[in-house]
């Protein structure tokens, strides 16, 4: 299937921003880096993503006039993504006005939970929508769980390089190297383990292909070692989404002062292997069968 | 509820495609689209023992629709006739139906850039006639009715049948409610039962 681009971006940039408000939220709680600098900046950010990736999602709709008809009709799947990101977005507005006025510890960490669990949430609704039985490689939890996991590392990039552009002390700006270290392996697995149970990693798969007037069953390419998504995995998925920003925590887990373009290389490459992911997965949704192929 | 649905014997159908150009004319389907497609499937086996058929597809009226269930706004619904009909005022144009139909039966309007797809022609049925693709089948092997009366064209002829030559398109679960007739002597169902 073709890339939706509206979709991948929407999906990056929602599950980005759930993560960094993850981070933003957990600190929060366990105070391991200096909080008012980092704190300050993530939420703005995280807003900005969510908003800017509901705009795209809005670009992939042909009448986003009738868009609020959605809210007459609850279901999960799209609702439920936009319910997410409308309240990841209250939350943020919520944290940060409670920054400004100075709310009790007791009261930001109070927020910071519901924070936390939101940003959470969104990132696994985001790879529920996909969940379907007409698309074979879509429908396994493995979907879910590596949207999660491949957001985590984008997340995780951002917050590390708030941290050192708002140069924090060298303990917090490790810690976030030792974030984004995990994140990365997260990414990795959850990424390698729903390409092996979508199939894709198998190569070809058996649908049935429709020609003008015929129908037949035949093995179509899905990806493989050396397929077409090849790329896409090994070098977009894995090594952008996981190991380069792996490397990149690393070095700044152990020399903190030095950690500016590392810290941006982080971020560039974990947005490459978080759209190159959502990119693989449309590649592979392969329709079992996809009569008038409207799609 | 009725449970209305198409039943079609393969076992008759010639492949003349009158029920497509039926359904087009019926229901202004601009070329390029389809709500209504006859594919041949086949030729099956090595010569000199063949077999072909035909294979008219449209929407398969599932019992538990996946593109009701996640539309987003409720443009796809069931009326109260049991019909998966799509309301054109309300669809928001997300393509998310077409990718949760287990078959690819949805059809995009580019002019009015919405969903669409068969009707089972609910202005005809209602007057008490046939669906246009029904009326108007050259070799009569497409009935229309419900399928929980046995008094229907569609239960009646299914019930001339054994099980074994009675098929529904692969079921993900989504109970397709359209009955396809093949027996073994025309060709093999290679469309999962």
């Amino acid at each position: 299937m073709e890339y939706q681009w509206p979709l991948v971006i929407f999906t990056v940039l929602a599950g980005g921003a759930g993560w960094l408000l993850f981070f933003t939220a957990l600190n929060e709680l366990t105070g391991t880096i200096t909080l008012t600098k980092v704190r300050d900046t993530a939420l703005p950010i995280a807003i900005v993503m969510l908003i800017a990736g509901g705009i795209s999602s809005a670009l992939h709709l042909s009448h986003p006039e009738r868009m609020m008809g959605a809210l007459a009709h609850p279901t999960m799947g799209i609702f439920t993504e936009a319910l997410f990101v409308g309240l990841c977005v209250l939350v943020s507005v919520v944290f940060m006005i409670m920054v400004r006025r100075e709310a009790s510890t007791k009261a930001l960490k109070a927020v910071a939970v519901v924070t936390l669990i939101l940003g959470l949430v969104l990132n696994l609704m985001l790879g529920y929508s996909y969940m379907m039985a007409s698309r074979p490689e879509w429908d396994t939890l493995l979907l879910p769980l590596a949207y999660f996991g491949t957001a985590s590392i984008l997340g995780a990039t951002v917050y590390q390089l708030i941290a050192v552009l708002r140069k924090v002390d060298e303990k917090g700006i490790a810690h976030t190297g030792w974030n984004t270290m995990v994140m990365g392996v997260l990414a990795g697995i959850t990424a390698f383990a729903y390409a092996i149970a979508s199939g894709a990693l198998a190569g070809t798969e058996t649908v049935h292909s429709t020609t003008l007037r015929g129908i037949s069953l035949s093995d179509v390419a899905v990806g493989g070692l050396g397929g077409s998504t090849a790329v896409l995995l090994w070098v977009g998925v894995l090594l952008c989404g996981a190991v380069i920003p792996v490397l990149c925590g690393f070095l700044i887990k152990r020399k903190p002062e030095k950690a500016v373009w590392v810290a941006v290389i982080a971020v560039v490459s974990a947005l490459l292997g978080c759209g190159a992911f959502r990119c693989f997965m449309w590649a592979a949704g392969i329709a079992s069968i996809n009569m008038f192929q409207m799609l | 509820m009725p449970h209305n649905a198409i039943v079609v014997n393969l076992n008759l159908c010639t492949g003349c495609m009158s029920c497509e150009i039926a359904c087009k004319q019926e229901n202004g389907v601009s070329l390029g689209q389809y709500w209504n497609k006859v594919f041949r499937v086949g030729p099956q086996g090595t010569f000199p023992d063949i077999k072909q058929y035909w294979l008219p597809t449209m929407c398969q009226q599932c019992e538990n629709a996946p593109c009701v269930e996640v539309c987003p706004t409720g443009a796809s619904y069931r009326d109260e006739n049991n019909v998966v009909l799509i309301n054109h005022e309300v669809c928001i144009g997300c393509k998310y139906c077409m990718m949760a139909c287990p078959y690819g039966v949805r059809s995009w309007n580019t002019d009015e850039k919405v969903v669409e797809k068969c009707t089972l022609c609910p202005q005809l049925t209602t007057l008490g006639k046939k669906p246009a693709c029904v009326h108007n089948c050259a070799s009569q092997c497409r009935y229309y009715g419900d399928l929980d009366d046995p008094d229907s064209d569609a239960s009646k002829v299914l019930a001339r049948f054994n099980e074994s030559d009675i098929h529904v398109l692969k079921d993900e679960g989504n109970h397709p409610s359209t009955h396809y007739i093949l027996s073994e002597k025309i060709g093999t169902w290679e469309m999962g039962d």
